[in-house]
């Protein structure tokens, strides 16, 4: 009996055992997850408004050095053989062979970041009697080509021996720029809302938080970045600094006994933050009379959706479906573009940011927002990179307007950009065209080139209405934006929504090809004559802009210029995209 | 007559007990003869007396149309990042010239953009689709295919449609994105990812014999990038690259070029190069104890050429060790 009763428990304990481990994955802990971080949007400071008064004090000291015959910034505070090192390689024309802009011959940020005793692994033939006498290794780091000079010197000789060039490599950091490191991620606004209070110089050495700084790497930017981090209990926030910028480029947390992860750089961090943050999940947005929710995409940019004006319904959604670019020097060259998400998608030119909310503000006053998604190459703005901008604008007034930019730069300056907008709009519509005298309806799916007819004195060309008469307006772009933009020479279509049928209210594979010049780019596949009066309409409004890099016209370009030492982008934006003007208070 | 049933109930469980007995040794003999043949088919298989160390790409030859238009072993066949399918070309004799006697047969852009072409020791091609910034050419049902392009006819067909675990989500736009040929077995090797998406890794190493154009092996459950195939002395091994960690792994082979056991990883290119999260998208040997590695992102999402940064990198084999050693690395 007993023996059962063991038998019976020791069944029980095992059956217990198994569905426990079954129920609990390996690896899964009792804490809370790690939250992941935050993405700071690109920008570069200001010269008039530095955040710090050290970052102020760098930017006149860079400032000064610029100006010196010999731009270097050399390190101060080194004992005589050092600085007699230093001084030897800086003299040299061989160490300043990157001093310069090759073109223009303006002077770059170049900076002495460490004078050390050459090792035994750094004796090479040239550098031989390095075994016998006093040499010294001079690292100097090129803020604006990101490369690592450095130059072996002979103290007793009084001689440069050897110049090696390292591209995208960055030396050491001195001690000074970790301190400014420190003080850039302390100071951030992201950094005190991901540990819950603002950190000091001070919190950083305490023993409960502890700072350390970590190599990272701007695979993006190609700029010179360090992490300090700082350690809460079991998780480490990663706070990455671009020094060249003197920015946070971001916040990521991580689980301190984890060493297996990836590492943390500019890229993973913005891959990361985004795909979870905004291609996972579908945000709500809703300000003043708006609401709607939004979502990355794969391959079709921003996707807005359930788009209310005061609690009517207007869109069911809204995207960029391709960017079809084509150039006139070369027959069929060109290159139809998708936008959407840095990682797992079909999209080539991808978001680093999530979606930003800004008041609209004209004359002075905010007249509505604009929610605005923006999608780089990675190599822009060189040359074959492509930086592209969804806008979407809502006033107050209920109108709205959505807008497709190009920044340049691409493969030339005979370019056309062909965006493809898809707008499915909310209830059923007619869609009807001005004929110069009075509005005709379409009674089957068609297209029109916005040159086929004139608008009104209004400036409106097209109107959408439900059967009360109720809807909007729509206003091609004729360059009346005062956005700089310059006409959209659209192509307009107005195709039935099915219900049963997807058309593209899911994510679409490239739509149609680069270099096609007339109407064929893509949404006339959906064209069949179906009858479209009062009914699920959907609006498909291609525009086409030609490029232009003649100085004094850029348009939809970007160049690279040269500001305060290192190279930055000079940005031509171009915009395209219809406004839609209620026909009355919807 | 108790008695006799107790006799009768004594020898049926002597009976069952018998038949349990021989069940257990029966079954014990079999995971045995088990154990040996699976310890056999996946343990490595010292390389075959004729098959020589290091590279296996010795035997690769330019197709025959191409000897008979006149270009000669230096022409290029390429699938270059801007022009789509397949072209060959003469050799320029320095960088940076125009390229000179170009040709492309009408069929050779039929699979839209195309990967990194093998040849087999007939001069035949094989060329897999792979889309650069968009899909339009390159439609998802033709990306798990295998094209070849006819050694004397130069006419480009599809060879061999590979089967795929799970269709193409909207997250991942690639199918077969790696192959590489083993000589001394007239073996195609192709790498897809296929049906993979963030969740699920469900990429295979397809092993494709040439002789009877059918799939005889394959590895499974794990999405890979750049093959090659090194012989040493313990046997064949295909080195592959990992597409979600900068890991490069191997598998053994057969001397039938059959893919044996598990995969081992081999080592990690985290922190290599420029951008420290490179990926090896290219394997190949040159001498006996040489691997080039040319690596570079990816991230699971479509990338123009121009936008792409590789890196090359150079490992030697330390035979004592069986391990692959930098040497240095050089844009």
């Amino acid at each position: 009996m007993n023996q059962r009763v063991i038998r019976i428990l020791f069944s029980t304990t095992i059956i217990i055992l198994i569905t426990v481990s079954c129920a609990t994955p390996l690896g899964e802990s009792s804490s809370t997850p790690t939250p992941l971080g935050a993405v700071v949007p690109r920008a570069t400071l200001n010269p008039e408004q530095y955040p710090l008064p050290a970052l102020k004090a760098q930017a006149t000291l860079v400032s000064t050095i610029l100006r010196q015959p010999i731009p270097i910034q050399l390190m101060v505070g080194l004992d005589s053989e050092r600085a007699q090192a230093q001084e030897i390689a800086a003299l040299d024309p061989r160490f300043q062979g990157d001093l310069w802009d090759a073109s223009s011959g303006a002077p770059l940020r170049n900076e002495i970041f460490g004078v050390y005793p050459m090792r035994e692994s750094d004796i090479t033939e040239a550098t031989s009697q390095c075994h016998q006498s006093a040499c010294y290794r001079v690292e100097m780091y090129n803020y604006a080509r990101n490369l690592t000079t450095v130059g072996f010197v002979s103290i007793d000789d009084g001689t440069l021996l050897s110049v090696t060039k390292m591209p995208d490599t960055q030396p050491d950091v001195p001690t000074y720029l970790v301190d400014l490191a420190v003080q850039i991620a302390s100071k951030s606004p992201e950094v005190a809302a991901a540990l819950g209070y603002s950190p000091d110089s001070e919190d950083a050495v305490m023993a409960n938080t502890k700072t350390a700084l970590n190599l990272t790497r701007c695979q993006r930017s190609r700029h010179l970045c360090v992490a300090p981090t700082f350690v809460t209990g079991e998780r480490a926030l990663w706070a990455i600094v671009d020094l060249t910028d003197g920015v946070l480029v971001g916040v990521r947390w991580t689980d301190v006994g984890d060493p297996g992860g990836p590492a943390v750089t500019e890229r993973s961090l913005q891959d990361e933050v985004v795909t979870q943050l905004y291609c996972d999940q579908t945000t709500p947005l809703a300000r003043g009379d708006w609401s709607m929710d939004f979502i990355l995409t794969s391959s079709d940019g921003l996707r807005i959706s359930s788009v209310l004006f005061k609690d009517r319904a207007v869109l069911e959604s809204a995207k960029l479906v391709d960017w079809h670019v084509s150039y006139s020097a070369t027959e069929a060259f060109g290159y139809s573009d998708a936008i959407g998400c840095p990682i797992f998608s079909q999209a080539a030119v991808v978001a680093f940011q999530g979606p930003t909310v800004e008041d609209l503000v004209v004359s002075g006053e905010a007249v509505g927002f604009v929610l605005e998604q923006e999608f780089w190459g990675e190599q822009w703005p060189l040359p074959c990179s492509y930086y592209y901008e969804q806008r979407f604008e809502f006033y107050n007034d209920g109108r709205f307007r959505v807008v497709a930019g190009n920044v340049g730069r691409g493969c030339g300056t005979n370019g056309t950009y062909r965006p493809v907008l898809r707008l499915a709009f909310a209830g059923e519509n007619s869609f009807a065209a001005w004929t110069g005298a009075a509005w005709e309806s379409w009674l089957t799916e068609g297209w029109q080139s916005q040159s086929e007819s004139e608008p009104t004195a209004d400036g409106y060309q097209y109107r959408l209405a439900d059967s009360t008469g109720a809807g909007f307006y729509i206003e091609p772009g004729r360059g009346q934006f005062s956005d700089g933009g310059r006409g959209d020479n659209a192509y307009i279509y107005a195709t039935l929504d099915h219900p049963d049928l997807d058309e593209g209210d899911t994510d679409m594979i490239t739509i149609g090809p680069c270099c096609n010049v007339n109407y064929e780019q893509g949404p006339e596949r959906f064209l069949n004559d179906e009858p479209i009066e009062g009914a699920n309409l959907v609006l498909w409004y291609v525009a086409q802009i030609e490029n232009d890099g003649t100085p004094g016209q850029q348009y939809c370009w970007a160049e690279s210029a040269l500001d305060r030492g290192v190279y930055v982008a000079k940005e031509y934006p171009c915009y395209a995209g219809p406004m839609f003007v209620p026909i009355s208070g919807p | 007559m108790a008695n006799k049933k107790k006799q009768k109930a004594s020898q049926s469980r002597a009976h069952r007990r018998a038949w349990w007995i021989w069940g257990i040794l029966v079954a014990l003999a079999a995971g045995v003869i088990g154990y040996i043949v699976y310890s056999i088919n996946t343990s490595e298989q010292r390389l075959a007396p004729g098959f020589g160390l290091g590279g296996v790409t010795y035997c690769q030859a330019v197709p025959n149309f191409a000897k008979e238009m006149g270009y000669d072993e230096s022409a290029i066949m390429s699938t270059n990042e801007t022009l789509k399918g397949l072209f060959i070309y003469d050799r320029p004799l320095e960088v940076g010239q125009p390229l000179t006697n170009v040709y492309q047969h009408p069929s050779w852009d039929d699979a839209g953009y195309l990967g990194t072409p093998v040849n087999d020791g007939l001069g035949n091609i094989y060329a897999a689709p792979a889309p650069r910034v968009n899909l339009f050419d390159n439609p998802p049902e033709q990306q798990n295919t295998v094209y070849k392009v006819d050694t004397d006819i130069g006419v480009m067909a599809e060879f061999i449609r590979l089967p795929f675990p799970a269709p193409m989500p909207p997250d991942n736009p690639f199918g077969i994105i790696g192959l590489t040929y083993d000589c001394d077995t007239n073996s195609l090797y192709a790498a897809s990812i296929y049906g993979s998406d963030r969740e699920a890794e469900v990429g295979i190493i397809y092993h494709i014999d040439l002789d009877s154009g059918e799939v005889v092996s394959q590895l499974e459950n794990m999405d890979t990038f750049g093959l090659g195939v090194f012989n040493r002395v313990l046997g064949k091994r295909l080195y592959f690259g990992l597409t979600r960690k900068s890991e490069v792994w191997s598998v053994a082979l057969g001397n039938d070029g059959k893919i044996r056991g598990e995969p081992r990883f081999e080592f990690s290119m985290a922190g290599w190069g420029a951008d420290g999260d490179d990926k090896a998208r290219r394997i190949v040997f040159r001498r006996a104890d040489e691997m080039f590695v040319r690596g570079s992102a990816f991230n699971y999402n479509l990338i123009a050429g121009s936008e792409r940064i590789q890196t090359d990198y150079l490992l030697r084999y330390n035979a004592e060790q069986d391990i692959w050693l930098r040497v240095d690395d050089s844009q």
